[in-house]
């Protein structure tokens, strides 16, 4: 498929489309900058793929994928790759992107995004699995920042580490969910704040924004779950404001699967993030 | 430390529960202890495959009761897990998972209801294989005709097109009036303009496009038919007629 509409994502906020939406934006794109969607979850086509390709027809979409698997031992599904390379083909995202994490192991496929240690193992294992990937795509992929609960204790480097090193040896590009990176920071007793850029900010480009919940487990201890069931917290929204005033207008999604809330509430959450953006540098990016 | 494929096997063993230790000592146990930590990713992994099956099983799920779906769903995400990251196609063991379950032997129907279900689930998604055609003759023309791609065959030991018709539709209250025990049933499903519909078949023409879409010829399809016992006008009748048959009459005489 080849729409008019360009493919290009633009440096707006942009919401996650999910199916109870699918109508409603189709049949009112106006308001809505682009949108983004899991594409295993239109891989067994039939109507969802169809209500899909007529959105694209009036938007940009952004497929990010939560089923490569890059970081598993076993190497990357070779028919779930090509599956993703007619999807390309057949949506013309304006990007392509997936996770710094793995779900695969054993020929068993797991729906979480699990955590890898931070080792050369895994960032030479990362590294070849990206460049596979990018090779039968044709176009660099953005990786995404996990959200974690836990650590591995013959880690080597920090989060911010590897990944810099994987936008390095793979030229790949970052997607930067300032959400699981406050989750995650929280979890492990880490300050967001810390991290927040030490990653390779000319390599972002695209930035998460989610809502996230409390709970308590039984021993105790209180952790956040990134389970996209709510707003985006104070916290993030901090954190994104001062993120955006270092890098300039970044294409920027609200994502939210759990409990999903009215089209408006989305809306309402890409205006927001949208009003931080016309406040920064006036589109020009000030990363060099 | 393990290795890395070794750590991930570990950790997948972890979160089927089948070896709940393996992983754990690879784990930094802050901010809580690792056995609570790998618990948080368990959870996420299996409900969300739960909430797959009942996606595509969810008449089944309101015959059965929320709760007894919900851990029957678990025990069987946790015996077959999912290999690969489609979850729309994940779940095709249900029913055979279901008809060995010892709680559900006096209810065989309810296996035979998921493999409807499951039927019917799949219907509108994308089909691997090709629709099956085959040449009439139409007086002195011949037509051309398909099987919708979306056909597919089941044959049911219980009666359980009724059931199914009414929990779908949301009228409950009159399933213990429905008979199960007249079955079998040979059923065929598609999709015809979006939606799927659900078609009851006698035993030859069942047969004989159980034989097309498996390849054979309408004249091997019909052939293995019992032929003292055939009428064939009201076969071809109720092929013809049926709603995943497409019919183009546009092709020229053979006689021209």
């Amino acid at each position: 498929m080849r729409s008019s509409t360009s493919s290009t994502i633009p440096a707006s906020a942009g919401i996650g489309l999910r199916f109870p939406h699918h109508r409603e934006v189709a049949a009112s794109p106006k308001g809505v900058a682009w949108v983004e969607v899991h594409p295993e979850n239109y891989m067994a086509g039939g109507a969802a793929l169809a209500q899909l390709e007529t959105i694209r027809r009036d938007l940009p979409v952004s497929l990010h994928g939560v089923g490569l698997s890059l970081g598993s031992a076993a190497g990357i599904d070779r028919d779930h790759l090509a599956a993703l390379k007619a999807m390309v083909d057949r949506i013309d995202p304006g990007l392509v992107s997936d996770h710094l994490s793995w779900s695969v192991a054993g020929g068993v496929y797991l729906p979480d995004l699990l955590p890898l240690p931070y080792t050369e193992e895994a960032l030479a294992l990362v590294a070849r699995n990206v460049e596979m990937a990018q090779s039968v795509l044709g176009r660099p992929l953005l990786i995404e920042n996990p959200s974690r609960y836990l650590q591995f204790r013959h880690a080597t480097m920090t989060e911010a580490e590897f990944l810099s090193t994987l936008v390095a040896q793979t030229g790949c590009r970052l997607l930067y969910d300032l959400n699981n990176l406050f989750v995650s920071a929280t979890n492990l007793g880490q300050d967001p704040l810390a991290s927040l850029f030490g990653v390779p900010l000319e390599a972002i480009g695209e930035i998460h924004l989610a809502g996230h919940a409390r709970k308590r487990l039984d021993d105790g201890s209180e952790i956040r779950i990134d389970d996209h069931g709510s707003a985006v917290s104070a916290e993030v929204w901090d954190l994104y404001t001062r993120l955006i005033h270092r890098t300039g207008p970044v294409p920027t999604l609200i994502e939210w699967d759990r409990d999903l809330p009215a089209l408006g509430v989305l809306r309402a959450e890409a205006l927001k993030a949208q009003r931080f953006l016309a406040i920064t540098s006036g589109g020009v990016r000030r990363v060099a | 430390m393990p290795d890395l494929a070794t750590l991930q096997s570990d950790f997948v063993r972890a979160l089927l529960g089948s070896d709940r230790e393996s992983a754990i000592v690879a784990i930094d146990a802050a901010p809580a202890s690792a056995a609570l930590l790998v618990a948080v990713y368990r959870n996420t992994a299996l409900s969300g495959l739960c909430e797959a099956l009942r996606a595509s099983y969810p008449v089944t799920e309101r015959v059965l009761g929320s709760a007894f779906f919900e851990q029957t769903a678990l025990a069987f995400v946790r015996e077959r897990p999912p290999t690969e990251p489609v979850l729309a196609r994940y779940g095709a063991g249900f029913p055979d998972f279901l008809s060995m379950l010892p709680a559900l032997v006096e209810l065989p129907y309810v296996a035979d209801l998921a493999r409807l279900e499951w039927a019917v689930d799949q219907a509108p998604l994308d089909h691997r294989c090709d629709s099956r055609r085959f040449t009439l003759a139409v007086g002195d023309a011949d037509a051309q005709v398909s099987l919708d791609p979306s056909l597919g065959l089941i044959v049911s030991a219980t009666a359980v097109r009724a059931i199914w018709t009414a929990v779908a539709a949301g009228e409950e209250d009159g399933l213990a009036s429905l008979e199960w025990r007249t079955g079998p049933e040979h059923l065929a499903i598609s999709c015809r303009d979006g939606e799927v519909v659900v078609t009851a078949l006698s035993l030859p023409a069942w047969t004989v496009l159980s034989a097309l879409l498996d390849g054979q010829d309408l004249a091997a399809s019909v052939a293995a038919l019992d032929a003292d016992h055939l009428d064939e006008a009201a076969l071809a009748c109720e092929i013809l007629s049926a709603p995943f048959i497409r019919i183009d009459l546009g092709h020229s005489s053979r006689n021209s």
